[in-house]
Parts: C-alpha cells; structure tokens; sequence
C-alpha cells in the first residue's frame, strides 16, 4: 500500500511518530506540506539540517514497523510519491505560456527542458502540489544541466508525470538510466552551456545525485 | 534556492538518530509525563502543550518486533508505571519536622518537609520533582481514605513502592489502605469453640 493510500483511510486515534533528519529541508517540507501527513518541525540541528517529526498513518496497533522506513524515504530522499500523480494539475500546464524565472529563486537550472515546465508552472494555482512538482523539476534539471538537455518541457512532463509513483528522487534515477540513450540520440546537442559560476555547484548536486544511485543499487 | 544534496549527509548526524516518537498514553496529565521524562532523560517535543512527544531509541530503519518491548517501556514511564530513576537514599535522611506535620495528610508533610530539602540544596530538584509525584498520589488516598499512616510511615512507603512508578505506587497504596480496612473482626467466641 502506498503512502497516500495509508492518508486516505484518516489519522489513527494513536500512532507513532518518527524522526526525520534532512539537510535538504524546503524539500522535505515540500513532500510533508502536500502529503497530507501529520509534522512538525522539531529542531534545527546544525546549518541547514532539520529535525521533522512525522505521524504515520497506521494506528500504533498495528504494524507499522515497516511503513516507517517507506515514509521516511519518500519524505527524506524523495524515493517514493507522497500523494496520487495529480494528472489533473499536471495536464493543465500549459507550456506554451511559461515565464521568465528569476535565477536567484527558480529551482530548476537555466537551459533545461524541466526549465521549461518550471516557467509554465508559474501560471498554476499556488499550493502544495505546485510545489511538489517544483521538487520533481529540480531534481531532474540536475542531470538535464549536466547534459545539456534542453527543450520546450514536454518531454520532461510527460516523463515525470508517468514515473510519478517512484518520487522525485525515483524519476531522476529513472532518467538517469535512460540517459545514455537520450544523449546518444544527440539531444545534448547544445553541449554544456553552463556558466562557470554554476559549475561547482550543479557538479557537487550531479556527483551527490549519482552517488546515491550507485549507493541504492 | 537549490539545496545542497550530498549523499554522505542522507544520515542522521551523530548525536541524533532518526527515531521512533511515541505519543502521550490517553489519561495522562501532559505535565506529569514531561516530569517523568525529564527525571528519565527522555528527550520531549513540546510544540503542542496537550500533545507532547517522547522520543525512544529505536531507529527507523532497521527496528524489528522486538523494539516493541522500548515503546512500551517508555510508554510505562511517561505515565507513571514505572520508576524513572533510582530511589535516592537521600529521601530518607530528610528530616520530618513538626511544622510539617500540620498539612491535612501525611503525604503533603512528607512533600513539606522535601521541598524545605530542596530549598537547603539537601536534595536535587529532580528528586524532589520525581518524588512529589509520588506523595501526590499518596496524599490523593489519604485524602479520599483517611488512614493512620504517619509522615514517617507514608516516606517509608514512599520508598517500597517507588520501583512501582509513582501512578502505580499510588495504585498499590490504595489497595494497601482498602485492604487494612476490610480485615474480617475476629469472632472470639467462634475461633474459640473451633478450637476447642
């Protein structure tokens, strides 16, 4: 049973709660804001990581030794959707209409196709799945900057809204696998066009990012 | 707006584990259990007054059934249904005195005479938080059960039931009352002629 499904029967009368410690805490907050869970934050430890408590949906009767470890790795890592692929919403995007995002605040990087999505997503109604959605795109703009992946959004739409069950850390490694055949098709004609401002960090996130494929395989 | 994301920091830093969190048990006065779980050590999240959370040290990843024994046991101290620290013999060398004697029950001469203790740094502000909790059940029987239990007795009950957890030893104190004062009068006249 999935996350969302466990929300959808209601809050248990009594339930465990577990700790969730991230050094990436708008994500983390992104996933719980639009999960639907019961959270709190409880501290900050140290620099940008958070302590978050977090309800499981199961009553404390039951057995919810193993749901801990799956909400902990959706709402940490990302690994697994933490609500229903919102097909509705995702199919209004229009990505015709994207706009022009500020770079000190878009989550996406410049010149990817997930880009794109993130500037159409602008004109959808502000919320927790909007930012949701936002966590996927960043996610995935790490390896689409990497490579040079650009293009209107609708490739990376539509990929991310069909692997929506995996999490947004899911559809990235997905992506990952497919990479190579994406690349060889040339559709990393533009070659690496980032600034060297951008480098360090885009490579420190692509290194992290494939270091935690390699580390789940 | 990106966050960093390295995997060498998906793990909990030393000093805190992702863990398990219990909720406060049903009945149970939020403000005792904090008490019970500072004397314990157990670390508290406050953010709702009503609803605290204690934490246990049982990880998310990797828990069997058998941590279900640590939930429980935490779930034990924070009401009261077991000792959260070890009795201190200190307890016992407090004097009783007679001013103190002057409160309605036993139970709150005894707390009388520990709070003055704490004042005079005699004992230690967790002590005397832990045992109140003990003379409060205490003096909550005494008060619905008047018995003749003196201060001095009431401390040395104190001290035999402390293992129990002070609801616990309340509990037990009033069983121990209810009995003494159901004990059958000896018919004389009856147990002689069986004898005989």
């Amino acid at each position: 049973m999935s996350i969302h499904e466990y929300v959808s029967k209601g809050a248990p009368e009594s339930a465990h709660w577990i700790g969730v410690v991230t050094d990436t805490p708008n994500s983390t907050q992104a996933r719980l804001a639009a999960s639907g869970l019961e959270w709190e934050v409880e501290k900050t430890i140290i620099g940008l990581e958070m302590l978050f408590l977090v309800r499981l949906p199961e009553p404390s009767s039951e057995g919810f030794l193993s749901l801990g470890p799956e909400v902990l790795h959706a709402i940490r890592d990302g690994h697994g959707a933490v609500i229903e692929r919102p097909t509705s919403f995702l199919d209004a995007i229009s990505l015709s209409q994207g706009k022009s995002l500020d770079e000190a605040t878009a989550a996406t990087f410049a010149n990817t196709d997930a880009r794109a999505v993130e500037g159409a997503l602008e004109n959808m109604p502000e919320g927790p799945v909007r930012e949701l959605v936002r966590v996927y795109l960043e996610s995935i703009s790490v390896v689409q900057s990497q490579h040079g992946i650009r293009g209107n959004g609708e490739r990376t739409l539509k990929f991310i809204s069909h692997f929506w069950e995996l999490g947004d850390a899911g559809v990235t490694e997905r992506f990952l696998q497919v990479l190579p055949k994406i690349t060889g098709r040339g559709a990393a004609s533009g070659g690496l066009e980032r600034s060297a401002k951008q480098r360090p960090q885009f490579e420190a996130r692509l290194s992290a990012l494939e270091c935690r494929v390699r580390l789940r395989r | 707006m990106h966050e960093k994301r390295e995997a060498g920091k998906m793990r909990a830093p030393v000093g805190e584990i992702e863990a398990y969190w219990v909720e406060l048990p049903d009945g149970v006065c939020p403000d005792d259990a904090e008490v019970r779980a500072e004397c314990a050590g157990v670390v508290v999240h406050r953010s709702n007054p009503r609803q605290p959370l204690f934490r246990t040290d049982v990880p998310v990843e990797g828990a069997t059934i058998e941590n279900a024994t640590t939930f429980t046991t935490v779930e034990q101290l924070v009401s009261g249904h077991a000792k959260v620290r070890a009795c201190p013999a200190v307890l016992n060398e407090v004097e009783i005195a007679a001013e103190d004697c002057m409160r309605e029950t036993s139970a709150q001469a005894v707390a009388a005479a520990f709070e003055r203790a704490l004042r005079n740094q005699q004992i230690s502000r967790e002590d005397y938080k832990c045992a109140a909790l003990y003379l409060t059940a205490f003096a909550e029987v005494q008060s619905k059960q008047p018995c003749s239990d003196s201060p001095e007795d009431t401390r040395a009950l104190l001290m035999k039931f402390w293992q129990l957890g002070d609801m616990s030893a309340g509990e037990a104190y009033r069983e121990r009352i209810a009995r003494r004062r159901h004990v059958p009068t000896l018919d004389w006249i009856a147990e002689a002629e069986r004898e005989g």
